[in-house]
């Protein structure tokens, strides 16, 4: 097991990529403190993770709050007294070009996409040096390697988390913490569904989706899990800020 | 070809002083009108009646650019005054040091508000005023839009958010007339840098070390920075959009930096 006895941290653990890392990491041995905003959805994840033998808590937290990040980490520290991993994975995709996209829009986007981020590292990072280090994973985005029509304001928070990363990275990187993130393209997620679901055509939109696809198809949830596996694991201990690109060829 | 645009119409944000003024001051000289937008009032003023006063046509007008109520009033006032909009400099931005975790939250809302959320406000009431005209949109990111330098959190991740701002605009308005491009200054010779240096107990030692950071083995001038700015903005650049256009000395070329090169191994001096 590649995450014996670690405790890990994942936001936007109700869904898609998050609920699969979730999982993925309970299998692998470690301390899952599921985070989500999303009450219902979040606690199945966390029962089933129970049911099959792994070990979880789930935490309702909107984490572009700060005392929701502080009660995020007081939960964690009363059930497992350390942190080892914090995957970062909360966010949303508001489409739209700037002329779309209302102040109030962006504002959030911004809240849950990138400040979420900072709150939680600034919480985590003082506990991970007592320790002697971490692993933090962001989840970035392909289109902050290369942009997609529609998506601006999305593409401005994405790419601001891989900035993000990179300064963590350096700032920490003597404390033994290893800062990366994950640059997904489209992937088979409930956030995917319900983008589609807004087109006046979603059968339509989905083909012209898939048509983008270098591959020809959609990222799996599982796939991205596996990715984030590797780059919280101790095989990827040489590894520090990266955007590892996990698109099916979409930002070649 | 040579650069002319008498008759254009250029914004610059943040342009009262540094690379903004340096633009504004490049534009106004080449026949555009330009209209500087700034949170300080004096210093606003003061280079738009310089610009005036050498014979350009130049207008301030006050701006906070993080909110989009000032931000909409501005615009519509320099529409008002000059007829449209044909340029867009965005350049305000602010510098500050920190790392998650000594960067406060309120820090944080203030860097984000003007560096990228300021950008976004500007472009969302310039652009509409562009559409069926053209226009060209430079946006002032950094070095630290590709990289990252230590204790630096929000202004990496705002200039790395404006280089994606970036490339989704030019995608979005290709097909429009807009074009939307961003330079990357390294280390520049402005009021920001020398406050910056001026936070070190020895500034002109800071200086010099920003001055090794550069194969060029200089910082460089806010009008080298308004000269690719002003290339930008031009017809001559009729067929760039989306590009992130380095004005950096070199400072990105080597591997681990200048310290790493001058060092031989970079063992002795890479920090």
């Amino acid at each position: 097991m590649k995450l014996l006895n670690k405790t890990a941290i994942i936001t936007g653990a109700a869904a898609g990529i998050g609920a699969a890392s979730a999982a993925l990491f309970a299998r692998e041995g470690a301390k899952v403190v599921a985070v989500d905003i999303d009450r219902e959805p979040l606690d199945q994840i966390s029962a089933q993770i129970g049911r099959e033998g792994g070990e979880c808590i789930a935490v309702v937290a909107d984490v572009s709050q700060r005392d929701h990040v502080e009660n995020v980490l007081r939960s964690t520290m009363q059930k497992f007294g350390r942190v080892d991993i914090l995957f970062n994975n909360a966010g949303i995709v508001r489409p739209g070009t700037i002329e779309a996209i209302s102040e109030e829009e962006w504002d959030r986007a911004m809240a849950i996409n990138v400040k979420s981020i900072y709150l939680l590292c600034r919480a985590v990072i003082p506990l991970m040096k007592v320790e002697g280090g971490g692993v933090i994973l962001n989840t970035a985005s392909a289109t902050a390697l290369r942009a997609v029509t529609d998506r601006a304001c999305y593409t401005a928070t994405k790419a601001a988390v891989v900035g993000l990363t990179k300064s963590m990275a350096l700032d920490y990187v003597r404390n033994n913490i290893r800062v990366n993130c994950l640059c997904p393209g489209t992937v088979e997620t409930p956030s995917l569904t319900r983008r589609l679901a807004a087109f006046p055509d979603p059968a339509e939109a989905r083909k012209n989706f898939i048509a983008r696809q270098p591959m020809g198809r959609f990222g799996t949830a599982e796939e991205i899990a596996q990715a984030a596996l590797y780059l919280v694991s101790p095989s990827a201990e040489f590894v520090t800020g990266v955007a590892f690109a996990i698109d099916g060829g979409l930002s070649i | 070809m040579n650069l002319d645009f008498t008759g254009k119409v250029a914004i610059v944000t943040g342009g009262a002083l540094g690379i903004g003024e340096a633009t504004a001051r490049k534009l106004a000289g080449l026949g555009a009108s330009v209209a500087i937008l700034d949170i300080d009032r004096d210093a606003g003023a003061k280079s738009a009646t310089v610009i005036a006063k050498n014979g350009g046509i130049c207008e301030f007008f006050p701006c906070n650019v993080s909110v989009g109520a000032d931000v909409s009033q501005a615009i519509d006032a320099v529409v008002n005054k000059c007829g449209g909009i044909d340029i867009l400099v965005s350049n305000a931005g602010i510098q500050l040091y920190g790392d998650a975790v000594t960067t406060s939250e309120e820090e944080w809302d203030r860097l984000m508000g003007i560096n990228l959320k300021g950008c976004f406000l500007v472009a969302k009431y310039v652009v509409p005023n562009m559409i069926g005209r053209g226009g060209a949109i430079v946006i002032v990111g950094s070095v630290q839009s590709m990289t990252a330098i230590s204790n630096s959190i929000a202004y990496v991740a705002s200039k790395h958010g404006l280089l994606g701002l970036t490339r989704a605009m030019s995608l979005d308005y290709a097909q429009r007339g807009i074009r939307v491009n961003c330079v990357c200054p390294g280390a520049i010779d402005t009021p920001m840098l020398r406050w910056a240096a001026g936070l070190s107990d020895d500034p002109d030692k800071v200086i010099q070390t920003c001055d090794r950071m550069h194969p060029l083995g200089r910082v460089g001038k806010p009008e080298e920075v308004a000269d690719a700015i002003v290339y930008l903005a031009s017809p001559m650049a009729s067929f760039i959009t989306g590009a992130a256009l380095l004005v950096d000395g070199g400072m990105l070329v080597p591997a681990g930096g200048m310290g790493f090169q001058e060092g031989g191994t970079g063992a002795a001096t890479h920090k």
